[in-house]
């Protein structure tokens, strides 16, 4: 019997393939992809018009949202990072209650099925608030008198009570008042700023860090707190190094001149650009972006860290000689890339853990910070920026009523910030806790509302600066968060 | 001796007077319930408040009389007023005599005509005091029309009364309700708030200080010192200057007791003497020019029929075609001058501009490039850039512009005028700058400006406070009211929002942290003042090792601030005024002030001991 030539030839591995390919198959195949294409385009426009505007051809001082979504209070945030968790009883919330009880257990009613850090197991005894408190400026806002300059500045400042965040760990915590959870590799709140409005500064970060350290166990923070995540990399916050060259290798090596390295520069952006029209990654976008970033640096850097300028006055009311990595020498470092347009600047003040000794710990840690917080407001003031520029206080979570020893344990149910300048209500405290701070309440403010607020002043609907990441969009504020408007002039 | 009294028992006039019209009217009130008097008692009782009312009538009209004496009243309303107060005494003295005739219709006749007399005197007294047409002003305008009607031609329709225009518009302006169309800036809004704050003292019925606001040309001539608007010049302005004064100057205008203007009513007439003090012209031939307020006004004042012209103002409104258009022409020249330059919010199309990342390069050429959008920039920074004083010109054309940032340019402050026109001004910096206080005077007359900052400039503290304090005084009717020392005018100003910021030094609030701030002790005071070096430079500088500076920062004869346009040389020593008035009442009569200088030289004395110390 003779064999169907057209059965031998199904035979052959060719043959095998075409039998996936019949034309009814072909059809339906071609249909499905044309249908799912539609679809998409239904579902996301973004995804088409998105290709459209390259990274490359917008300007850097555009974010994603081309122009606010509604008028912005704020150009810029300085956010004064109290890492470690600065105790609220010594700071800003005072609790008379808490010092006629010290000694004596703690109510377990209110400690009960509560998180404990370090305490467990321990006895809970209450612990008097270590310093007095009085009433500061025109407003009456009560400030501890560890902060001076502070209370000077009393009726500038906008004191929230009843900050409330949920991980009670330093590193996770940190991460969740950074990003809005505890999971890692989400985008810090500085990386959605400069994502959703850009970078207004040409040759500088939109996004920079600074860390200074004294008066506690010296936590170490992690550069995951200033990260990107799943955004961009350009958008991650770039650490300055508060000591020394603020920037690794910002100078050229000997012999390489101007002209020399810009050729470099060039001839990479040229390889990455015919890599970039054969592999679709954006991060080659933002590596080219960098690149030139890292080149105007050499020049802005420097110029950046000159403060032959800066006159005496200026430094003695900051309380710093020179640029020593110190507290004071990051806020007039702040005040300056403020100036220069960028956009987010984080100083990190890694001093506020006070397990033990409480007492001098606060002493010490206040004495770096208090000073240079205040003269940053009235520095920004004087030169009408303080009217655009957002001003943070505050840490990743409080500290227990109850003693550890001569110390406080970490406490998350209550804490204390203080924020001021653009579409701030000055002169104001919000929130309260219970008479022993434990709890906050009235008018709770959790993290998530915190970012939601931040935004809000900077123009942008929280609920609106989202991005597509693994099959969800993303937000700071993830599916919460209230505009605190109480708080807005 | 009673010669001595008088003037005081002129005083009591408007006191007394109140007396003779309750007893009227008790005395109409007990007639009304009784008229024939045979209720038990009451017979007795009106016996008794007649003759009060006898009494008082005759003190009240002695008062007027004596009031009247030294000539500070006279004209045709006067003359009414007292004719009908002397013909009330007449009345009250005939009821009297005729209440002891057994028969009541006399008695009855007498009362109903002193009763109306006694309302005659009090209507045109009342119109002294507080202006003709007070009441009448205040009724519906059908009625006011009817009133009007009537003494011209007795309408038999009161809906079809026309107002006369011809009657007496100048004297009356209020009652013709403003045509919508071609509303006049002078007869509609200007001559409408006069009338309503002014022609009590400065009208048709009185001229106190030789001055009267009831027509154009009087306006125009002034008064006792002189012409009071300056066309075109509102900061040269008597009449502007003296609504801006602080609430306890002495020259301020209306005097203390009477209601400050409300600043939009100030803003008109600035507006109108900026805008060359017309007395013809309509008002939306000036709207351009009005500040935000003032327009406000202009469109509540003149009805919804001109309000297409008030909104066509806001640059705001212009239709999506042209919004994008302005858009995309604003983002070409952003790459093309390398500057940022985007819409304010995706809700507000108004353009922010920010050139200082580009700094010196970006000068006065590349500001001219941005002529084609410059009416929509509602925010312009040109921080550091090499803008010049040419380019104030050019920025005194963005009729939209609320925040300016002129800090660390070149601009030497020696013609701002330009910025008179920036009428929606909220936000200036020009700190960095070599302003001095030449300039001052510009930044009290901008309606709107709510933050300036003047951080490192020439401005000297004194004048500074003086601005200060000049811009609180029109800040709102209460303060006035207000006598402030310093500090608290400056707490009061930081809650009003506005900041004149010269600089801050920072001292801790308790004492003993300052030994670790060794400049704390020297600046204790400074706090409010000023920043440690330019203080200490202003001293040295100006105040004992310049001739030319005044040794006193409060006022000679006014507890005013000097200002330092107003200096008298006098024994060596340089004295410093608030005002022309005083300086004029010195210079006439030095002696007069002697124990004052005296103290004053002392103590600039002490002061330049503790300098030199």
């Amino acid at each position: 019997m003779d064999k169907n030539p057209n059965d031998q030839f199904l035979q052959t591995p060719l043959g095998e393939s075409a039998r996936y390919h019949t034309r009814r198959q072909f059809f339906g195949k071609a249909l499905r992809g044309v249908g799912t294409l539609a679809l998409a385009s239904l579902l996301d426009q973004s995804l088409f018009r998105g290709a459209a505007e390259s990274a490359l051809a917008s300007p850097h001082w555009q974010g994603v949202i081309g122009s606010p979504h509604f008028t912005p209070k704020v150009k810029r945030v300085i956010f004064l990072y109290m890492a470690g968790g600065p105790s609220h009883l010594e700071t800003f919330d005072p609790k008379p209650k808490l010092a006629e009880m010290d000694g004596k257990p703690m109510p377990s009613s209110l400690t009960d099925g509560e998180q404990i850090a370090q305490l467990q197991g321990e006895e809970l005894i209450c612990k008097a608030p270590q310093f007095g408190f009085r009433p500061s400026g025109e407003s009456g806002q009560q400030i501890s008198e560890v902060f001076p300059y502070t209370a000077a500045v009393a009726d500038d400042i906008c004191i929230v009570r009843s900050m409330v965040t949920e991980q009670i760990n330093h590193d996770p915590a940190h991460t969740f008042m950074n990003t809005g959870t505890s999971i890692s590799g989400r985008p810090s709140m500085g990386s959605w700023v400069t994502y959703g409005l850009g970078n207004e500064s040409n040759d500088l970060p939109g996004f920079v860090v600074m860390t200074s350290a004294g008066g506690g166990q010296d936590q170490p923070i992690s550069a995951r707190q200033w990260h990107s995540g799943f955004l961009p990399s350009e958008y991650q916050g770039v650490p300055f190094a508060s000591t020394g060259q603020p920037v690794h290798y910002v100078d050229n090596p000997l012999g390489v001149g101007h002209e020399c390295q810009r050729d470099v520069v060039s001839s990479v952006r040229e390889l990455n650009e015919i890599r970039d029209e054969v592999v679709d990654d954006p991060e080659i976008a933002s590596r080219i972006s960098q690149y030139e970033m890292a080149f105007r640096m050499q020049t802005s850097v420097p110029e950046l860290m000159d403060l032959q300028g800066e006159p005496d006055y200026i430094k003695a009311m900051y309380g710093m000689n020179s640029l020593d990595g110190s507290f004071a020498a990051n806020c007039l470092m702040a005040r300056r890339l403020a100036e220069r347009g960028v956009r987010f600047i984080q100083l990190y003040h890694r001093g506020w853990d006070h397990h033990s000794n409480i007492k001098g710990g606060m002493e010490t840690a206040a004495g770096h910070v208090d000073q240079a917080s205040a003269a940053l407001i009235m520095d920004l003031k004087q030169r009408g920026m303080l009217d655009d520029t957002l001003v943070i206080w505050g840490g990743e979570f409080g500290r227990t009523p109850m003693a550890q020893g001569t110390g406080r344990d970490h406490h998350i149910n209550g804490f204390s910030i203080w924020m001021a300048g653009g579409g701030i209500r000055p002169g104001m405290t919000y929130g309260e806790t219970d008479d022993l701070g434990y709890n906050v309440a009235k008018d709770p403010v959790h993290v998530h509302d915190f970012h939601a607020t931040l935004l809000h002043l900077f123009g942008i609907d929280h609920t609106r600066l989202t991005y597509r990441h693994q099959g969800r969009r993303f937000r700071l504020t993830d599916v919460h968060g209230r505009v605190v408007r109480d708080i807005l002039a | 001796m009673l010669q001595e009294w008088l003037p005081f028992l002129g005083r009591l006039h408007p006191v007394v007077v109140h007396a003779p019209i309750g007893f009227v009217l008790v005395l109409a009130l007990l007639a009304l319930i009784s008229p024939r008097g045979k209720r038990p008692g009451f017979h007795n009782v009106e016996r008794i408040v007649l003759w009060a009312l006898a009494v008082a009538s005759v003190l009240a009209v002695s008062a007027g009389l004596a009031l009247a004496q030294d000539g500070a009243y006279g004209g045709g309303l006067f003359e009414t007023h007292r004719n009908f107060g002397i013909a009330m005494v007449i009345g009250a003295l005939f009821a009297v005599a005729l209440h002891y005739n057994p028969k009541r219709w006399p008695y009855l006749l007498a009362l109903t005509l002193t009763v109306a007399l006694t309302g005659a005197a009090g209507h045109y007294g009342g119109s002294i005091t507080h202006g003709r047409g007070h009441l009448t002003n205040a009724l519906p305008e059908r009625w006011q029309a009817y009133l009007a009607g009537e003494q011209e031609a007795p309408a038999e329709d009161e809906d079809e009364v026309v107002p006369d225009e011809e009657a007496d518009p100048e004297e009356d302006p209020g009652v013709v309700p403003a045509a919508a169309e071609g509303a006049r800036l002078y007869a509609d809004l200007v001559q409408p708030i006069l009338e309503a704050r002014c022609y009590s003292c400065h009208g048709p019925d009185a001229d106190d200080g030789g001055l009267r606001l009831h027509t154009h040309e009087a306006i125009m001539t002034g008064g006792d010192t002189g012409s009071i608007v300056a066309a075109g010049q509102p900061h040269e302005s008597e009449l502007i200057r003296r609504l801006n004064l602080p609430a306890d100057h002495p020259d301020r205008m209306p005097p203390e007791g009477r209601s400050p203007l409300p600043p939009e009513e100030v803003a008109v007439l600035q507006w109108w003497v900026a805008a060359g003090a017309p007395e013809d012209g309509a008002v939306a031939d000036y709207l351009d020019q009005a500040p935000q307020s003032a327009a406000e006004y202009a469109g509540e004042r003149i009805g919804a029929e001109d309000a297409p012209a008030v909104a066509a103002l806001d640059p705001g409104q212009p239709d999506e075609d042209e919004i994008a258009d302005i858009h995309a022409r604003a983002f070409e020249l952003a790459g093309e001058l390398e500057i940022i330059i985007h819409p304010i919010a995706q809700d507000e199309p108004g353009l922010r501009v920010v050139a200082s990342q580009a700094g010196a390069s970006f000068g006065d050429e590349e500001l001219e490039r941005l002529r084609p959008i410059q009416r929509h920039i509602h925010q312009l920074d040109l921080t550091g850039t090499g803008v010049t004083d040419q380019a104030l010109e050019q920025v005194g054309e963005m009729a939209a512009l609320q925040r300016l940032n002129l800090a660390r340019t070149s601009i030497s402050g020696e013609d701002l005028s330009p910025l008179l026109r920036l009428s929606r001004l909220r936000y200036l910096n020009l700190y960095g700058t070599d302003v001095g206080d030449d300039s001052l005077g510009v930044f009290a007359l901008i309606p709107d400006l709510e933050q300036l900052y003047l951080w490192e400039t020439n401005v000297s503290p004194e004048a500074a406070d003086a601005l200060a304090e000049q811009a609180a005084a029109r800040a709102e009717p209460r303060i006035r009211e207000l006598r402030f020392r310093i500090t608290e005018l400056e707490r009061e100003l930081d809650r009003q929002g506005l900041q004149v910021l010269r600089g801050a030094t920072l001292a801790p609030v308790n004492g003993d942290e300052e030994a670790e701030e060794p400049d704390a002790p020297e600046n204790g005071d400074a706090e409010e003042t000023g920043d440690p070096d330019p203080e200490e430079e202003t001293i040295a500088q100006e105040a004992p090792g310049d001739p030319e500076a005044p040794i006193n920062t409060v006022c000679l004869i006014a507890d005013a601030p000097v200002d330092p346009a107003f200096t008298v040389e006098h024994d060596g020593h340089v004295i410093g005024f608030c005002c022309g008035n005083c300086q004029a009442q010195f210079e006439e009569d030095p002696e007069a002030f002697a124990d004052a200088l005296e103290e004053l030289v002392a103590s600039a004395q002490a002061d330049d001991g503790e300098e030199a110390g």
